[in-house]
Order: C-alpha cells, then structure tokens, then sequence
C-alpha cells in the first residue's frame, strides 16, 4: 500500500485512487460542484482544487488528481481557499437567482422569511407558519399592526399588479395562533447559569430576552415604566396596536420562558448601572430614545408645548393630558401622526405642520387615514417662535421652500423671507424627533453622539461585557430593525457567554438578481392579475369616535387568497444548492465580480425545469444522461462564457424526453434542472 | 523573340496562400501567357518561401545567383522577361533582391523546401532527398532505434509546450494496444502565426514523412491530420501530397515493401483555437465537442477513441525525415544545448521584413527584430515584442538580448509558443493589446472551466472598463487576482495562459496600466475614449475644413474665426487631426 500526506497526516490509498476519494474516506472535508460519484472525473468547477507541496507541486483539482505515493496534500491552507472562493464568486457572478426573496432579503430588517409564513398560512398552518417568523421575530402581532412595511415595497408582484398585503398577514397569523390557545413559544434550552440585564423592556429589550432565554439564560429586564412594550406601548396608540396584544405577546415570553422584569425601576436611578453590571454576566442597553427633542426656538418651554412622546405616554396610561380645543402638531413622522389621530379622536381640532411637502412624508397610507379622520395638513411650514397670550399658543410660523437635491437626493427646507404668519391654538404638540437617555451610562461606551457606540457586526460596545441595541443606538427607527437589533445583540451574547468571543449573526446569504425596477418584463408576463387583499376595518365615523381597532380580522379565504398571491420569488433548491451552501462557507461576495450576465431563462417540459439562468455548467446532467445510453436529452450549446446547457440543436425541453430522473435532478449542484413539482419546505 | 538567354531560365512564383492573396495568381497567368514569346524560359510554381513582405515575388537563379524579383506586377511581367539578364536594366523597374542576402541570420531545416520545390510535385520533393529518411527506417533501423535517435537528437515539441518528442513517442510506444494511432496537429490558430500553413503548403511530403515515420515508431497503422478548414490551400496540396504517396507505395498496406501499413486521413477542424490542446482536438477528431478533459491519462496512453495516440504539431514532424537523414548529432549541434534544433517564426506586426524565419535557437531576440526583421516598418521605435500569441507574453525592448530558447523566454514570462512574433511600436497602447488578446481567449475558450469561462471575461471587462477610464485601483488587484488563479485552476493550456498577455505586460508596462486607471489617459492614444481633440484658438486659421470633414458635425465654427469640438457627441475618429492644415487639433 502507498502512502499520501494529506495536511500532515497520512494516509494509505489504493493504486490509482483520487485526491478526493482518499478525503472522502477519512472524512476530510473537500466541497466539489462538477463531480458525480458514479462517473469519470469532470473537472470543470474548480472548487475541489487542493495544493500539492512536493514533486508535481501546485493546484490541482482533486477530484481528477491521482495521488501518488509520498505526495504531500493540503487540502485546506489559504491558498486553497482564496481559489475556491473565487471559483464561488464566478460563478456567482454568472448565476441569475434569487436564493432568498428580495422581501426576506433587502426588505425585511429582521429577515423574516415571508415567503415561508405566507406559504404556510395559505395551507392553513397558522402554527407553524407563527413558529417561522418567531425564528426571526417573537412578535408577529405587533409587527403586524405596526411595520411600516419596508418589505412590501420590495415585493416583486409590483410588478405584476400591487405588492402581496405582507405587514397584516402576520397579525393575522398570530390572531390565529392565540385563537387556538397560542402563542406557542419553542422550548428553552436548558439553563447556562448566566445572567443577562436588559435595560428596557421594548421591542429591542424583549426579542433579545426571547433568544437569551431560549438559549437557557437567566435574563432579567429593568423597565422604568410600570408595564412592558416600550415605545409599541407607549408611543403607538391603541387604535393601531390595542393592549391586550401587546400583554398576550410580551406575556407569553415571560411566562413561557422565564424572563424575569422588574417594573418601574429606572437604572440610574433606582439602580446603578454599577450594580447591573456586577450582578451579571453580560448588560444589554435597550432603553430607546425616549425623550422629545426641541426646537430651539423661543417660547418652546410654554406649558402649552407639549412633547408627542409624553402625550402620547399619558393617552396610553389613560391619564391624559389636557390640550384644548385646538391644537397644532409639528412633525411629518409617524409619531406626528400617532399624535395628531389620537388628538383627533380626543376631539380636538388638529392641524400637522410640516416644513417639508406632502411627498416626503414617511407613511403615505397614515397620511391618508389622518386625513379622512379630519387632521388637517399645513406643508412647507415650520415654527418660529411661541408666545403664551391669555392661555392660548401664538405660533409664528414661517413658510418653506425646498433646495434642490443633494448628493443624498434629499431637498432640505428653507425658509421664505418674509413670509412670517402667526396662528393660534391652545398647545402644540412637538414631534421633530427623540433622544436617546445616555445618563446612566459610563462613558467609555459612548460615542462622539453621546449615544453607546456600537460594533454594527455584533452589537458589543467597547467594554465587551456591554451591548447595546435599538433606538438608543440608532435614535428613533422602526420596531421591526429594534426587533431585528435586539436578536443580533441576544446571538453575539450567546456567543460571548458560552464562547467567550461574541461573533455576530452571519449576513443573510442570496444571490441577488436585481433592483425591482431592472428586472425584465418577461419575469412577470405569465401571472394572471389579482388584486390585493381589501382588509376590512371599521367606518370613518366609528374611527373617529375613538380608540377601537381599525383593522378587522379577516376571513381563512381571505388569508388563502393573499397568501397564493405570491411569486415565489425564493429558490425552491434553496435548502439543496450546493453553489448556496459553500458560498455561505466560504464568505463569498456576489457582487465581488460585476459584468455581463446570464438572463432570465427558464425552459420546462410537463416533469422538469431548465433553470438555464442558474445553471453552472457542470455538465452533470448531460454526462449521467449519457451515462445512461442517451446522448438525445441534453448537451453544450455555443462557445466559451455564452456556453449553455441545452435540449440538442438548441431545442425545447417539450421536444425532449426527459422525465427528471432522480439521478440528474439530484446531482445538479443548484437550481439548473429540476422537478417541476418541486416545493420548498419551510421550517 | 529573345534568344539572348544562354541557357534555361526557371522562373518560379510563389504560391502560397500569402503569394496568392497578394496577386501571385495574375503573375502567373501572365507569365503562363507571355513566356510562349521565349525560348528558354520555363515557368513553375512554389509556395511560400518566407518573405511575405516582397510577395508577390519570383524566384529565379541568373548566373549562379539565386534572385528575388519582388512586389511584382503583372504589368511587368513583359519588361521583366525581355530583359531578365540585364540585372541593370530589370533592377530599374523591379525590384531585384539576393536571396542569400536575405536569409542571412537564418539556418533553414524546417523551411530548406519552401519556396524552392513545387509542392505539388512528390518529384521535386524526391530530388531533394525527399523519403529518404523513411527508406532508411524501413529498411534497417528499429523503432526502438528510431525513438533512441529522436530522443538523442533532444528535438521538442515546437507546438508551444516544449515537452520532449522522443519521449512523447517512447510513453506511446510503450502503450499496449493492439491499435495505436498519430496525429498531426496542425491547427494552427493563434493570431498572426502562419508557420504550419506555410510548411504544409510548400513541403507537404516533408509533414507526410514525418507522420509516417512516427507511426512507424510507435507502432500506429493509421494517422490523422488535423487541419483547420480555414487553410484550403494547405489541405489540397496534402489531398495530393498522400494521393502521390499512395501511388508510389510510400503510403498503404505495404510501405515500400516493408511489411509496415500506413494510412493518411486529413481531419477538417472547424477553426476552433482550443482544438489545438490535445485532448479537445482528440474529441474534434471523435466528432465531439472540441472540449479538453483531464489529462491524465494521457493521450500516449488513453488518446483517440481510447487507444494511445502520439500527437505531434507540423513543424516537429517536418524535423523528424531530416534528423533521420542528417543524423541525431547534426541536430544537437544546432541550437543551445536545452533547446537544440532550429524555430521556425512568423515575423508580423511593425516589422520591416514581416515574413517567415527560421533561426537557429540561442539566436537574441535583438538579432531577430533588428537583424532579420530589419527593425521598425514605422517612424517608431520597437516597443515590445509579443511571443507565443494569445498563450505567450510581451518582452520588452529593454530585454532584446534575451535568447530565443525555451528555458530563457520562460524566464521573462512569455514563451515560444508556436511561433508567432509580433512587434508592436511605440504607438501601441499595451493596455489594448492585452484586452485584444484576452478578447480571443474569450472568444475561443470552450467554456468549461470556471476560471477561463467567466474569469477571463472578468478580466475582459476589467481591461475594457480601463481603456475607458472607468476603472480603479481595486479593480487592478482584482485583475492580478484573476490572473493568478487563471492560470492555476484551467484544465488545459489555452485557460492556464490565458494571463499571460495581462501578466507581462503589467510586469514591464505597469506604468502604462497605472496611466489609465489614474489619469484617465492613454499616451498613445490607441484608446478612443480617453482621447480628447481640441482646437488651440491660436493656432486654428478657421479654414472649416476641419467642420467640413467631422462624421459626426461636432465642430463649430465660422470662416475664418477659431473652430470648437464639441465632445459630448464626438467618435474620436482623428479626422479634425489629419486635415487641419497648421496642426491647430491636438490630442490629449
């Protein structure tokens, strides 16, 4: 018997043996994309490329390299990898797919897997279809009375007709869910011993107490207010988002898993940040910013200026405020709004002021129902000074023209001189902005900003003990990015405590085909136009009553019908790619080689799918075809990059007689030929 | 009626493919009519006898001398027959060279037939001690001593990779099969290389002897040429050449009585430039796609239809009958002591005397470009020189005394490839000419490995985005990257030298690469996108005719007043520069 040296180990082979079967015999790992177990070496991938260091010495690929004996093998050294990877990113380069839907991908902070819930909520498996987005979000009912929904406007059925209705699936989902006795959180791992402090029971604060707990962590949440939710509680009235919701779902992740708040206690205040952090292992800040912002003009201390997040903490804790008949609210977002329709349904005469016009405002459906509940809108305005006169507000108020764009593409207001008028109201209602409350804080873990900087990658502050996620970082955003930061900062944690190196979530991995707006026509030509869901809500009159829900449940039909509506837009190979798979392993960037691409192509017949867009050109299915005595199925048409696989004489897949054997749909190392019938499972 | 010629005057045209695409067809029609009016002049054709730059010519010997009666027209043919002696008289009119002056530097083995024999004629090329060297295998020498020979004579593969053909043939030799087949390769392809064509269609038998021989050698009774369709020429004097052969019993069931069988089959290639790599060219001649696979095992062991096959270029076999004849000694004797033997070169690209050279190895490339070649055909200097074509690389002229040897060119990163030598000048962009290179590797890879399908078109696309000025530092690195892994992760050698062009020419002419990603400029101006004209106010005498002559109508400007060039719509077609009288246009 011979003998091989494979990373500095050796190893005996047979006569003839390859590289590849030798580490495959001895566990040592070697990606390959081209090569089929079954037949004659390939060689065409170059991912299972290994160095020789002695005689012949070099890359070689390994699938096809006979060893010999006493070669010394590295299978695994940088050299060895560098290649790989760009073997990967080549290939990547010319590969037109998505892997994962451009909604999980670019439009969902979180990452939740919509595709996924949808699928599932249209097979009526409303359980597992919450089970799937807990995976990334434990609070599918608030995210879904609240988002905004980033992910809506990355929807590829735009193209088609109007985006898959995604923000209220979840809710309804949820509604489901706690219908048939839910939330039903996953079991917890068994207990570490470890203690994590979370300042603030919010969005940030709560999704990261999830994943710490299930992680079998003790955590503990300091929250300064006497109930838990944060700005979802105490910043979005009741209307969009009503209490019971917020108990059931923040609820659930104390009862179920263990998680221990302790109300009213304000670190800082009623507890030093010291203690916190000696009674723990690891301190995650997710306090928010929750203090208003002002506006630096006279007159703004009047007791007649009220801070939004205040009037709307009060509303919240049924203690309002008093604010008059007639009130004026300056802002343009979703806060500005949340306080004028609360205002309006207090029955007071609201009026937004705004310094910049209608088009740059954030929540265009919000503006739309303010104004059917009888807000009334004041653009390209802005506030200049305030003067209490005889318990009224006099607000001097200036009118604004917008510069032209900037690098960013944002027109920045200016003010029209001259243009001064007044107007009187019994308090306005200040909603430009909110800081974030770095009091408690040590220093050390602040920035220039004086807010606790960050490692973006995993959260950690500069003492390594301190994390930090949510608005106190990022200033006010939305829940779902909270939601998002605060299981990244929970992953890194984990990591921290049980590793003692906090690494950070991985980035999502996707090939990427493209911006909505270039991708071709022909993409979307085949579907049948649907329109979107109508959800049902309440009248206009009931909304303007008071603080009732405007949204209404929906039917099983309903939800069917939405959910169907989706495109699919995700690889259905997602959890078979090889080409996926080692990408991820080996750090690729897709976007590290930019140029000349494939195009959209897609050819099937009634059992198999011709993905010609993904294919790699492995030549895997035509040689176990021919393998197979047929050389009539499928081969290499044209010539070097424009090279494809394809029926003979560049035919049609109808023209041909495949039935999607087993052996080749399962040895294509991607999406290139698959069943027809093929469906992803979600879990 | 002249009856002055003291004796018969053979006038012999050149026509090879490069003869007759210069007019040597008319040359000869004419003379076929004309010399009817002589006695003692008779009139034959050869093919190319390497001075493409004189074509077309006639050979002919005058007292002794052997004369090259150049760049001719048909219209002389009648003053050149009436005064074919008088060298005075015809030298007024027609440009009369010494041959021997113009093969001076060269030492021709290869090439000792071409432009001498009708190649058309097995005769001819029996005068010449054509068959010799196969009478003499036939007759007493064992194969065993026919691969010992070649082998002693340290002859290698001249088809670009050098490896040693006596070992070649031993491996294949030694293969167990009862059926063993030869290929000629003769798929030519790299851009500006014609020496293969020119030696089949000068000396075809010489590449039939060759052929035979080594299938005697290794034992094969069958022998493919491999010929891309592109060479029509070349394929029809070897359709004769093996129909000759057969007829004189040096081809068949019985060569020369010897017992041994051989047969000649020619295999039109499509043109494919991949099909020159061995295993892909075995697939072609299968009726596969032209692809390469893994070697091993090697075609000596596992080659055509699974049988071992030895597979030679042209020129390798055009040295084999002369080895034979002259001896494994006389071989080694020439050359350096690596690389003995003579290279056949094709000279191309700003070049005096562009043509076909065979020198012995060891020769500098300085001798080659400055002697042979004659220097610069322009008011520029030689730059650079390109070997090996799209596999090979630059040498700069600084490196001019490098000598034409397989381990010294490797050393400077180019090789010597089939052996094709283009010179390019000052007024080549070499940025360009690395993307012109690439361009072909693009075009001609098979596209089945990842790093020569989509690597080199990254790399493509890197050097477009250059020679545009829209490219970066990190798109250099990622350039070099590519290069690097290019070259080491490519099955077969098209894909592995693919590099190359971009390797050596960004080993000695960075700065030029630096000048485009940085200043957005290209100095030589080859680059249209980063040439801007413009108009010096002073200079500009408002003749319009600079208005007058833009395609594109982007130059305003009223008589007699300074001219504008508008840039957003202009081609950089160099119009404005070439017809403005006082030299107001300049580019920048």
């Amino acid at each position: 018997m011979s003998r091989v040296i494979l990373n500095s180990k050796e190893y005996f082979f047979n006569e003839g043996q390859t590289i590849l079967s030798v580490c495959a015999e001895n566990d040592i790992y070697i990606p390959t994309l081209c090569h089929v177990k079954e037949l004659a070496p390939y060689g065409s991938c170059f991912v299972c490329v290994v160095e020789i260091k002695n005689g012949r010495a070099g890359i070689v690929p390994s699938c096809s390299t006979a060893c010999s004996d006493g070669m010394i093998v590295e299978t695994d050294n940088e050299r060895v990898k560098g290649i790989r990877k760009m073997a990967l990113e080549l290939l990547m380069s010319d590969h037109f797919g998505d892997c994962l839907a451009p909604c999980m991908v670019e439009g969902c902070p979180a990452n939740i897997n919509i595709q996924g819930f949808l699928a599932l909520e249209g097979e009526g498996k409303y359980q597992e279809a919450a089970k799937l987005i807990r995976q990334k979000a434990p609070i599918p009912n608030i995210l879904g009375r609240v988002c905004p929904a980033p992910c809506e406007k990355v929807c590829r059925r735009n193209r088609v007709d109007e985006p898959i209705s995604i923000r209220i699936q979840k809710r309804y989902i949820s509604d489901k869910e706690i219908e048939q006795g839910g939330p039903f959180l996953p079991a917890k791992a068994s207990d570490t011993g470890k203690v994590v402090s979370i300042v603030g029971a919010g969005p940030a604060g709560m999704t990261a107490s999830y994943f710490l707990a299930l992680s079998g962590h003790r955590v503990k949440v300091y929250e300064a207010h006497p109930k838990h939710g944060g700005m979802t509680r105490y910043g979005i009235p009741y209307y969009r988002l009503p209490e019971d919701i917020i108990d059931k779902e923040l609820d659930a992740i104390i009862a179920q898993l263990g998680v221990e708040i302790l109300y009213n206690t304000k670190v800082g205040k009623d507890i030093s940040f010291e203690e916190l952090m000696e009674s723990s292992d690891a301190v995650l800040l997710a306090n928010g910013a929750q203090i208003s912002s002002s506006m630096d003009i006279p007159g703004e201390n009047s007791s007649l200026v009220v801070p939004a997040v205040k009037y709307l903490e009060l509303v919240a804790k049924h203690t309002p405020r008093e604010i008059g008949n007639e009130t004026v609210v300056v802002g343009g977002g979703h806060t500005a709004m949340d306080a004028a329709r609360t205002a309006v349904r207090m029955g007071v005469k609201t009026t937004i002021l705004y310094r910049r016009s209608e088009e740059e405002m954030p929540g265009k459906d919000e503006v739309a129902e303010a104004i059917e509940e009888g807000v009334e809108f004041q653009y390209l305005s802005a506030p200049v000074k305030c003067e209490e006169v005889k318990n009224k507000l006099k607000v001097t108020c200036i009118k604004m023209e917008l510069s032209q764009p900037d690098a960013s593409g944002r027109r920045s207001p200016i003010p029209v001189k001259g243009s001064e008028y007044e107007l009187q109201v019994d308090t306005m209602i200040m909603a430009i902005g909110q800081r974030v409350d770095s009091s408690f804080m040590p220093l050390d873990i602040l920035g220039k900003r004086g807010i606790p900087e960050i490692d973006k990658s995993n959260m950690q502050t500069r003492n390594e003990k301190v994390f930090a996620a949510g608005d106190c970082v990022t200033g006010p955003d939305l829940v779902v990015t909270a939601v998002a930061a605060g299981r990244k900062a929970a992953f890194a944690i984990d990591n921290y405590l049980m590793k003692a190196v906090a690494f950070g979530e991985k980035k999502l991995f996707s090939s990427v085909t493209g911006e909505l707006c270039e991708l071709p026509e022909v993409m979307f030509a085949t579907y049948e136009k649907k329109s979107r869901m109508i959800i049902p809500h309440i009248s206009i009159e009931e909304r303007k009553q008071g603080f009732n829900v405007i949204e209404l449940p929906a039917s099983d039909e309903q939800l069917k019908y939405e959910a169907e509506r989706c495109l699919l837009c995700g690889c259905v190979e997602v959890n078979d790619c090889k080409l996926k798979e080692y990408s991820e392993l080996y750090d690729v960037d897709t976007k590290m080689f930019q140029g000349e691409s494939r195009e959209y192509e897609k050819d099937s017949n009634d059992e198999v799918v011709l993905e010609t867009d993904k294919c790699i050109n492995c030549a895997s299915c035509i040689r176990i075809a021919e393998a197979n005595d047929n050389y009539k199925l499928l081969g290499l048409t044209g010539r070097g990059f424009s090279s494809r696989v394809k029926p003979p004489f560049n035919g049609e897949m109808k023209e041909v007689d495949c039935l999607a054997c087993d052996e080749i749909v399962n040895n294509c190392p991607t999406a290139g030929i698959r069943k027809g019938n093929k469906k992803v499972e979600y879990s | 009626m002249n009856s002055k010629l003291p004796q018969s005057v053979l006038l012999k045209v050149g026509m090879g493919t490069c003869g007759i695409a210069a007019g040597a067809r008319a040359i000869y029609d004419k003379l076929e009519e004309q010399v009817k009016n002589f006695q003692n002049i008779e009139i034959d054709y050869t093919s190319c006898n390497g001075f493409c730059h004189l074509e077309p010519l006639i050979e002919t010997i005058i007292k002794g001398k052997t004369l090259l009666l150049a760049n001719l027209s048909a219209e002389q043919i009648p003053f050149l027959l009436e005064n074919l002696t008088n060298k005075k008289l015809l030298s007024s009119k027609v440009l009369v060279i010494e041959k021997d002056k113009k093969l001076k530097g060269q030492n021709r083995i290869v090439l000792e037939n071409c432009g001498i024999i009708n190649p058309d004629k097995l005769n001819d090329y029996l005068e010449k001690d054509g068959y010799v060297a196969l009478k003499k295998v036939l007759n007493n020498i064992s194969p065993e001593e026919v691969i010992e020979n070649i082998k002693k004579s340290g002859l290698r593969g001249r088809g670009g990779a050098g490896f040693s053909t006596g070992i070649k043939w031993d491996l294949a030799r030694k293969a167990q099969s009862e059926q063993k087949y030869v290929i000629c390769n003769a798929d030519e392809g790299d851009p500006g290389a014609f020496m293969d064509r020119a030696v089949m269609e000068g000396d075809p038998h010489r590449v039939i002897e060759g052929l035979i021989i080594c299938g005697y050698a290794i034992g094969a009774s069958k022998g493919y040429i491999y010929c891309r369709a592109e060479y029509p020429l070349a394929i029809m004097r070897l359709r004769k050449a093996i129909i000759d052969a057969k007829e004189s019993n040096l081809l068949g069931e019985n060569v020369l009585n010897s017992g041994f069988g051989f047969e000649i089959i020619i295999k039109e290639g499509a043109g494919a430039f991949v099909c020159g790599e061995e295993t892909a060219l075995i697939a072609s001649v299968e009726g596969q796609r032209g692809m390469p696979r893994i070697k091993p095992p090697f075609p000596a062991t596992k080659g055509l239809w699974e049988k071992p096959t030895n597979i030679n270029n042209v020129e390798t076999l055009a040295n084999i009958p002369w080895i034979i004849r002259k001896g494994a000694d006389s071989f080694s004797a020439l050359g350096t002591e690596k690389s003995p033997g003579t290279k056949v070169f094709s000279l191309a690209g700003k070049i005096k005397n562009a043509g076909l050279i065979e020198i012995e190895m060891g020769v500098s490339l300085r001798d080659i470009i400055y002697g042979i070649g004659g220097g610069s055909s322009t008011n520029k200097e030689v730059k650079a020189v390109q070997l090996g074509g799209p596999s090979g690389g630059c040498i700069p002229a600084e490196m001019f005394d490098t000598l034409v040897d397989y381990e010294s060119l490797m050393s400077t990163g180019a090789i010597v490839g089939s052996g094709g030598m283009v010179a390019v000048d000052e007024d080549t962009c070499m940025v360009d000419l690395a993307k012109y290179f690439l361009q072909f590797i693009q075009s001609e890879s098979c596209g089945k490995c990842t790093f020569c399908r989509i690597g080199t078109k990254r790399m493509l696309e890197i050097l477009t985005r250059m020679t545009e000025g829209k490219s970066n530092m990190e798109e250099l690195n990622k350039l070099r990257a590519l290069a690097q892994n290019i070259g080491v992760a490519s099955l077969c050698a098209l894909g592995k030298t693919a590099p190359n062009p971009v390797m050596t020419t960004l080993r000695y002419f960075e700065s030029e690469y630096l000048e485009h990603i940085n200043e957005k400029k290209c100095s030589t101006g080859v680059c249209k996108a980063l040439v801007i004209y413009t108009i010096d106010e002073q200079k500009c005498i408002g003749c319009t005719k600079c208005a007058k002559n833009c395609p594109v109508d982007t130059i305003s400007g009223s008589l007699k007043k300074p001219h504008y060039i508008h840039q957003e719509k202009c081609i950089k077609c160099g119009n404005c520069e070439k017809v403005c009288p006082v030299g107001a246009v300049s580019k920048l």
